[in-house]
């Protein structure tokens, strides 16, 4: 269980995250708001990426800087950055990735093959990525994330540049996997949360605005038919009331 | 033209081009300051001169004597006309009058190889910018547009040679200007003849015309190179077109270097890219290759061959571009593509460390460029080659004495030495009577046998003595060596060994410009190889990733590991030529006495044996290296992109090298 308490993230006079207190069990977890909504900060703070302010975040009740490596051991993280060395080839840098993850070598190998298998690059993981089409390295950061199975899965935008039938299978995948572990999916396609999404955590302006259950989200507000509505119209809402 | 502007006026090439000329203009004032036994100078060089003529007719003399041998008869047959055609061409040189005149820098200016390499290096960089489109995905948009073929081609063609002559003009221009001032007042309008080097060469130019044409055939043979490599990635991929170029070019060294003049194979080693980037033989050697039976001289075979590829290479690569389909993946990228799929399922997963090796050492180029240092800094020892002028008469003093200097041991070189002096007047005393003997003898008995007998003792004591007087005058030069080592035993309480000087002053001291050129190797070698260490992560925007993996943060601690270890590595093995070549001439003897006994040494504070302290001062260069090594590691940190850092370190630690150099004349 991941444990967000009063987390709160400044850069000089501006509050990037204000105060934010939620709490992950397992199951996939959607992250909805628009540009600058804190929502990058946010995953960059709970990957220990940068230094908060303020608050605390607790892995099974146990902080996470005091838990250091063993924290990190459990996490997998595609950031928005899309990062990859372009002169690997797709195989490799799962093996790569999986050797930063401290996995056995054997294990490593087995996993490897497995998800090119899930993301469907088997056929094309002996290729540089620097000759992937922006799907391809897409899937290929799905599968390192995934590598070493972590228990904390943290996506940031994994759906971007795939084709929808790509898109779909791995929504579906992403959902299985969210049974067993907890998964955060942080995305401008609000589509890919609405069906698998346990609860959506809305933020506007570093602030939580909503944390709820798409479909509590949706019959909350009768005008809206569905999550893209709901978050058109918080996002909407937040921005009149501030002007 | 925007296409050569992009490349050419740009400022991450012409920063290049200001580091590769900085290491050109660098090196080359080593070489003129190490090389102090370059070419013939002084009686040597008058013997030269006056023996030109006997050259020339003694080699028309041979030229006759073959033509009049039964075995060169047949006039059809390529030896034949071989030899008629040395006999004009050398005929064509009598009256050809060589003249004195400084001539060191010519001859540095000729056998300097670095530049060779740096030329090299800028025709591929000017290559793989041109191919950044296929990198970026860009490949089919650019193919799309109106000028995105054989406009985009041509001007690519244009800018290669461009680039490829300015860059060789720069550099061998550099290196030209380096030793003209190095070594002022050569006269360039005399016979190129008047180079004791170019003994064999017939052609009738003057130094500067040889200069010129030299430069000439360096650009064009640059040229040619860089085309080859882009008509081949007009053909195929960016990666195979490299690997063909590396291993067409690595083949083609490999034959220039190994295959001998008068092998059947001639051709091959001479008529070779490399052999024209290299340059000298054309004008040096003279050698006649046989073109369909027809003898050439090396030179306008070459020059041929590059004009043939010169129109060849670009056709080609016109007819590829010309074509309505955009490059695609033939049969044998095709079958590559699946002997590397099959050895990609098979390979074994590696562990952290490994990783860190290959991005560092493989993916980076970091071992090639490592390798490639300490290739050019063996290829530049063999350049200066150590000569043996050690006096026997003072080295068998040191055999004789070797061991500690005692007061016994001394005092039995005093002893050996009063016996010598007391054997030398006794000789000089028996000489003395000899002499009048024989004058008496001469004067009383001119027919007399004794005389003859007499004489003969008397060459014989006067041998002896002169025998004496030299081993009298080694001891003397050993003496007060033993006389200040016992001085120093008695002063510090610490003993010391009667050692011979030259050997353990020559590797401490007195090559001290051959440690300084290798310094300089390997601090060039290291700030490349490891320049691109983080940069590489953040151009791969890797650092989110490895900052959030369970052992991320241990890869720096493997790349500090890899960057240490094979600093160190490189510094030991550039440092080691040194100590070898030194080896080979001046054997290493008695490593196991004090330190202090090499007189350079005295002040040292610690007791240590030679051993010990050669395996301190070589560890020490190795630390050096490292730390080198780590600092081009935290630039690269800081300015996060590869050529930058290299700029950066090269300003930093390669301009005060420079500096000194200059300075230090």
């Amino acid at each position: 269980m991941l444990e967000i308490k009063n987390l709160t993230k400044q850069y000089g006079a501006f509050t990037a995250l204000d105060g934010l207190t939620v709490t992950f069990d397992k199951g996939v977890y959607g992250l909805l708001g628009p540009n600058g909504a804190g929502k990058s900060t946010f995953l960059n703070l709970i990957t220990d990426n940068i230094k908060r302010t303020d608050g605390s975040i607790l892995y099974d009740g146990k902080e996470i800087l005091d838990m250091g490596a063993a924290y990190r051991k459990k996490l997998g993280y595609t950031p928005q950055v899309k990062g990859m060395y372009e002169d690997f080839t797709a195989r490799d840098f799962l093996h790569y990735i999986g050797s930063l993850k401290g996995m056995k070598r054997k294990e490593c190998k087995r996993q490897t093959e497995e998800f090119l298998e899930i993301v469907n690059l088997s056929k094309a993981a002996h290729q540089k990525i620097g000759s992937f089409s922006g799907g391809m390295k897409q899937r290929t950061l799905l599968a390192a994330a995934m590598l070493g199975k972590p228990e904390i899965l943290i996506l940031d935008e994994p759906t971007v540049g795939l084709d929808p039938e790509e898109r779909h299978r791995l929504r579906e995948y992403i959902a299985s996997i969210g049974k067993d572990r907890t998964v955060l999916l942080a995305t401008h396609i609000v589509g890919d949360i609405e069906s698998i999404a346990e609860k959506v955590l809305l933020l506007v302006k570093g602030k939580l605005c909503r944390f709820d259950s798409p479909a509590t989200l949706i019959s909350e507000l009768p005008e809206c038919n569905n999550l893209e509505d709901v978050y058109l119209h918080y996002a909407g809402i937040f921005k009149s009331h501030l002007e | 033209m925007r296409e050569f502007l992009r490349v050419i006026w740009n400022k991450k090439t012409i920063l290049f081009a200001m580091i590769l000329l900085l290491i050109n203009v660098t090196f080359c004032l080593f070489q003129c300051n190490d090389s102090k036994e370059i070419t013939l100078t002084g009686d040597a060089l008058t013997e030269y001169l006056n023996g030109y003529d006997d050259f020339l007719a003694e080699t028309m003399d041979n030229v006759s004597g073959m033509l009049g041998n039964s075995l060169f008869a047949k006039q059809d047959s390529f030896a034949r006309k071989n030899i008629e055609k040395s006999a004009v061409d050398y005929g064509a040189l009598s009256g050809l009058v060589p003249e004195e005149g400084e001539n060191r820098g010519i001859v540095i200016y000729t056998r300097f190889q670095l530049t060779h390499f740096l030329v090299l290096g800028f025709v591929i960089y000017l290559v793989l910018r041109f191919l950044e489109e296929e990198k970026k995905g860009l490949q089919l948009l650019v193919r799309s547009t109106a000028l995105g073929r054989i406009p985009l081609f041509l001007w690519r063609v244009v800018t290669l040679l461009f680039g490829a002559a300015a860059i060789s003009f720069l550099l061998y221009g550099s290196t030209l200007l380096v030793v003209q001032l190095r070594y002022p007042g050569a006269d360039l309008g005399r016979a190129i003849q008047s180079v004791p080097e170019f003994l064999k060469s017939t052609y009738q130019i003057s130094i500067r015309e040889y200069l010129f044409y030299d430069m000439l055939c360096k650009a064009l043979a640059a040229s040619v190179t860089g085309l080859l490599l882009y008509a081949l990635s007009v053909f195929t991929t960016p990666m195979v077109a490299l690997v063909a170029f590396s291993v067409a070019v690595g083949l083609e060294y490999l034959c220039y270097l190994t295959i001998v003049p008068t092998s059947v194979l001639a051709g091959v080693k001479y008529v070779n890219l490399c052999a024209m980037l290299v340059g000298r033989d054309g004008f040096i050697n003279y050698l006649n290759l046989n073109f369909f039976g027809k003898p050439i001289l090396i030179l306008e075979l070459q020059l041929w061959f590059a004009l043939l590829l010169l129109i060849v290479l670009p056709l080609l690569g016109l007819i590829a571009c010309a074509g309505n389909r955009a490059k695609t993946v033939g049969a044998l990228a095709s079958r590559l593509d699946k002997i590397l799929a099959w050895f990609s399922r098979h390979r074994r997963p590696v562990g952290g460390f490994t990783w860190e090796a290959r991005k560092l050492l493989g993916k980076q180029m970091g071992f090639v460029i490592l390798l490639l240092a300490a290739y050019l800094a063996y290829s530049a020892s063999l350049e200066s080659r150590y000569a043996d002028l050690r006096n026997p008469y003072e080295m068998m003093w040191y055999e004789e004495f070797a061991g500690p200097i005692t007061e016994d041991s001394v005092a039995a070189m005093e002893q050996t030495m009063a016996d010598m002096e007391e054997d030398r007047l006794k000789l000089e005393a028996s000489i003395a009577r000899l002499k009048e003997r024989l004058t008496k003898l001469m004067m009383e008995k001119p027919g007399d046998p004794a005389i003859s007998y007499v004489g003969q003792e008397l060459e014989k004591r006067e041998d002896q003595l002169m025998e004496l007087l030299k081993k009298m005058a080694g001891l003397n030069i050993v003496l007060p060596r033993a006389y200040s080592g016992l001085e120093y035993t008695l002063e510090t309480g610490r003993e010391l060994w009667l050692l011979e000087p030259y050997t353990y002053q020559l590797l401490l001291e007195n090559d001290s410009k051959t440690y300084e050129k290798n310094r300089l190797y390997i601090l060039l070698a290291v700030v490349a190889a490891f320049s691109g260490c983080m940069a590489y992560e953040y151009k791969a925007k890797m650092e989110p990733v490895l900052r959030t993996s369970y052992r991320g943060k241990r890869t720096v601690v493997y790349k500090v590991v890899i960057v240490v270890l094979f600093s160190a590595l490189t510094a030991l093995g550039i440092h080691m030529i040194q100590f070898v070549q030194i080896g080979k001439v001046f054997p290493y003897h008695s490593m196991d006495c004090p330190v202090q006994s090499i007189e350079c040494m005295r002040d040292f504070p610690f007791s240590i044996s030679i051993t010990g302290y050669l395996c301190l001062l070589y560890g020490w260069r190795c630390l050096y290296a490292a730390a080198m090594g780590l600092f081009t590691m935290l630039v690269s940190r800081l300015v996060k992109d590869r050529v930058a850092c290299i700029a950066l370190c090269a300003a930093g630690l390669l301009v005060p090298v420079f500096l000194s150099a200059v300075l230090g004349g």
